[in-house]
């Protein structure tokens, strides 16, 4: 395989979110601050020698997707753009429902459903770093190799060998999310199970 | 009033352990069947623990790395039935990596030797592959019970392997495992010979089985009392299997769907008419509500209903529910809305436990009225309600002051509000009051998962108030580490805690250390316990395991940043050797 592949990593810009300086806050810790919870709290920090760092509250690896889904800019003033997510697959784990109870709902289709079946075999496909997703066509592929050489095209990704003994070192990972939400390492089920349950793909570097 | 003994208590003790001979101490012992009372037991003197050791016939591990295989073959050479349990409770939820470990194969293997004349084994969140099941087949001659719940990694080929060798089986239970199918036939290994079994729970599986297989075994074993049917039994085969079994006990249906054919309808309400003991019932995978009425017959004597795969609407799920008069535990949709609960309120006085899960988890918007008042409803209106699992998108202080008014008799209390971080959305205030209310009012509170907007403030009292908490589940919620501090230095009864998303971190970790010896694991993810709190809260506590899971990259290259899980539990075994290259325990 040409992309290395791994999981979408957890957010790694681990700063405790300040709120004089509202550059410095990223991603889904903006909410909590609208939220009400900032204010105030700062009690917490004398009692404890200085501010705790914490993490952003969320755990949100699908940070591209969804706004261009709702055409919302993850702007400064979006305070609800969590709200507003046409999706909240984005949280691994979240609600915390068993596996088994995800698929048992065999009755009609919903609404979600049927969108997913209109669109073909197009899933979106994001990469790192870069804004616009585009869209791949799965049902014109039949394995693996030939989805991630369309990728590699798609995105102008050219593995080349930095090594002496020819190994590919590839810098990027490709990760999928399913049916129920979660994030998966492209690659570990048969590719025919794959395309029935891909919804979105990521393609993420490699963090060596 | 007994004179003194000047004689030192040990003395006396070991007089008085000395004046029955061990088969009488034994045969006393038959009779102490709590774990708990057991370890009490073995605990009194030498030789009450030796006498002990050797009689004892169950045990459970309620987590398979707290100890290993050897040192349990060692101690209880005699042992009859064993419980283990692997995976920690968030593995259900996807949080933790597929191959983190919870083999059972090490235990298998072990007690082949050990324990050839096991019976019973209970495994829950483990991995079971198709060559454990195999060996467990061959050698256990007495094996009689096999109950695996939210296992995986074995298939039917595994299960042919136990119904073709345990002669004796009587227990084939299967709970929400993920299983791979091979082929339906693995069912026609059970011999026509075997005549026993007495729970046959097929539920998870996802392929098909043979009906009329199905039908001779149901019909050959007449101490069946459960039999739960896999979503691929049509409704059409439903009648005829049931007609061999009208002693069943509890019914788990196939698909609850055809076309509505009168005949069809008949045939159904005659087989259900004739089921005079069916006490719980479950499946209904999917429902066409117009064959619902044709088990009207039973709703009387029912205690246990599972509706929570019935995608059907209000109207009908009270049709049948409020027949039920006698109903003692009921799972539903959040189809039922709050009208629904309040049928439920009104029909079902001896409810004791309801669970209701949403219809659409991922959906952002309230597409059924199910709220805050049909929880209250139901704890005005049920008073023997002790077991809450209620999910919804909205709550109040107010409500859930009432329901802690209302039901101080609770034991188990899991609200999930979808939105993490919902406030109280009349006063748009924190819930910390309404959590804080169920902990004061409820003393004998064992259980406990929050959710919605939530302070430091719920943890303060939730570590003052809940004594005899057992389980908390906590996420998206408090402020910093004084949230945590409060829960690990209260809670005196706390065995297992679980936190995923709180910006909890090293300090209340690092300040509570002794805590985790008194408890059986705790687990953090996505919060704020660096790398090297983690190795220092191994350092400072040698008995216990703290694993850090990273799947991303190497944790200690950067010590001050956040671990993604960890996982802290108390040990006798010292470090598993089988852990996969992304956990690494300090």
């Amino acid at each position: 395989m040409e992309l290395q592949l791994g999981l979408a990593p957890p957010n790694h810009l681990i700063k405790g979110f300040d709120l004089n300086s509202p550059e410095e806050i990223m991603g889904p810790a903006k909410w909590a601050c609208v939220l009400g919870l900032c204010g105030g709290k700062r009690d917490f920090d004398e009692a404890f020698d200085g501010p705790i760092k914490t993490l952003p509250l969320l755990w949100k690896q699908d940070d591209g997707g969804d706004e261009d889904d709702d055409g919302a800019q993850m702007g400064l003033d979006d305070a609800h753009s969590f709200n507003q997510c046409n999706n909240r697959r984005s949280i691994v784990g979240w609600p915390p429902i068993k596996a088994s109870r995800k698929l048992g709902y065999g009755g009609g289709s919903t609404q979600r459903e049927e969108m997913d079946e209109s669109k073909g075999g197009y899933v979106k496909v994001m990469m790192e770093g870069v804004a616009i997703g585009r869209k791949v066509d799965l049902t014109v592929h039949d394995s693996y190799q030939t989805l991630t050489h369309t990728l590699n095209n798609m995105f102008g990704i050219y593995e080349k060998s930095g090594k002496e003994d020819g190994a590919k070192s590839p810098r990027y990972k490709l990760a999928y999310q399913d049916k129920e939400g979660d994030w998966m390492l492209v690659g570990d089920v048969p590719w025919g199970t794959f395309v029935q349950t891909v919804q979105r793909l990521k393609i993420q570097k490699k963090n060596d | 009033m007994l004179a003194v003994d000047p004689e030192p208590r040990s003395n006396r003790i070991r007089q008085m352990a000395s004046a029955f001979p061990e088969e009488v101490l034994e045969h006393v012992f038959s009779f102490v069947t709590s774990d708990k009372d057991r370890n009490a037991v073995s605990l009194v003197c030498k030789g009450w623990y030796r006498i002990e050791r050797f009689c004892r016939r169950r045990i459970f591990v309620g987590n398979c790395y707290a100890v290993s295989p050897a040192i349990v073959t060692r101690r209880f050479p005699e042992l009859r039935a064993v419980e283990l349990k692997g995976k920690p409770h968030f593995a259900d939820f996807n949080l933790v990596p597929y191959d983190w470990g919870g083999g059972v194969w090490p235990w298998i293997s072990a007690m082949a030797e050990a324990y050839p004349q096991l019976e019973e084994l209970r495994l829950k969140r483990m991995v079971v592959t198709d060559e454990s099941l195999e060996l467990l087949s061959r050698a256990f001659g007495n094996f009689r019970v096999l109950v695996m719940v939210s296992c995986e990694g074995f298939s039917t080929s595994g299960l042919a392997a136990v119904a073709a060798n345990c002669r004796n089986l009587r227990v084939l239970d299967l709970q929400e495992n993920y299983v791979e199918d091979q082929s339906g036939y693995w069912l026609s290994h059970f011999p026509e010979s075997c005549t026993s079994l007495e729970v046959l729970n097929l539920a998870c599986l996802e392929g098909e089985v043979n009906s009329s297989v199905l039908e001779r075994l149901v019909a050959r074993c007449p101490n069946l009392r459960t039999l739960r049917l896999n979503q691929a039994v049509p409704l059409e085969k439903l009648a005829n299997i049931l007609r061999r079994a009208p002693q069943l006990v509890d019914l788990g249906t196939g698909a609850f769907a055809a076309d509505p054919r009168q005949e069809l309808y008949s045939k159904l309400a005659n087989v259900f008419e004739g089921s005079k003991s069916l006490k719980s019932l479950s499946g209904f995978w999917s429902v066409v509500p117009s064959y619902l009425p044709a088990i009207y017959s039973v709703c009387a004597g029912l205690t246990s209903l599972n509706l929570s795969y019935a995608t059907i609407q209000s109207v009908e799920l009270v049709n049948l529910i409020s027949q039920c008069h006698n109903l003692q535990r009921l799972l539903v949709l959040d189809y039922i809305e709050d009208s629904g609960l309040d049928a439920v309120a009104a029909s079902c006085k001896d409810l004791q436990e309801l669970r209701v899960f949403p219809s659409d988890p991922y959906g952002v918007e309230q597409l059924v009225s199910l709220t805050e008042r049909g929880l209250v409803a139901v704890s005005a209106g049920c008073t023997k309600l002790h077991s809450v699992l209620y999910f919804c998108r909205q709550m109040t202080n107010a409500a859930l002051l009432a329901v802690a008014a209302n039901r101080p008799n609770l034991i188990r209390f899991r609200l999930c509000i979808i939105e993490p971080r919902t406030p109280d959305y009349l006063t748009q205030q924190s819930l910390d009051v309404g959590f804080g209310a169920i902990v004061k009012s409820c003393q004998d509170l064992r259980r406990l998962s929050v959710s919605g907007l939530l302070t430091d403030l719920v943890f303060e009292y939730i570590g003052a108030h809940a004594k005899k908490l057992e389980m908390l589940s906590v996420a998206f919620a408090g402020e910093s580490d004084l949230g945590l501090h409060h829960l690990l230095s209260g809670c005196k009864s706390l065995r297992k805690l679980e936190i995923r998303d709180c910006p909890f971190g090293n300090k209340a970790l690092l300040a509570n250390a002794a805590k985790f010896e008194t408890m059986r694991s705790l687990w953090m993810s996505s919060c704020a316990v660096s790398f090297g709190a983690c190795k220092l809260l191994a350092q400072k506590m040698p008995r216990l395991n703290v694993e850090v899971i990273d799947e991303v990259g190497r944790p200690d290259s950067l010590p001050e940043s956040s671990v993604e899980k960890l996982y802290v539990y108390r040990t006798v075994a010292g470090p598993r050797s089988d852990m996969p290259d992304f956990v690494c325990t300090l």
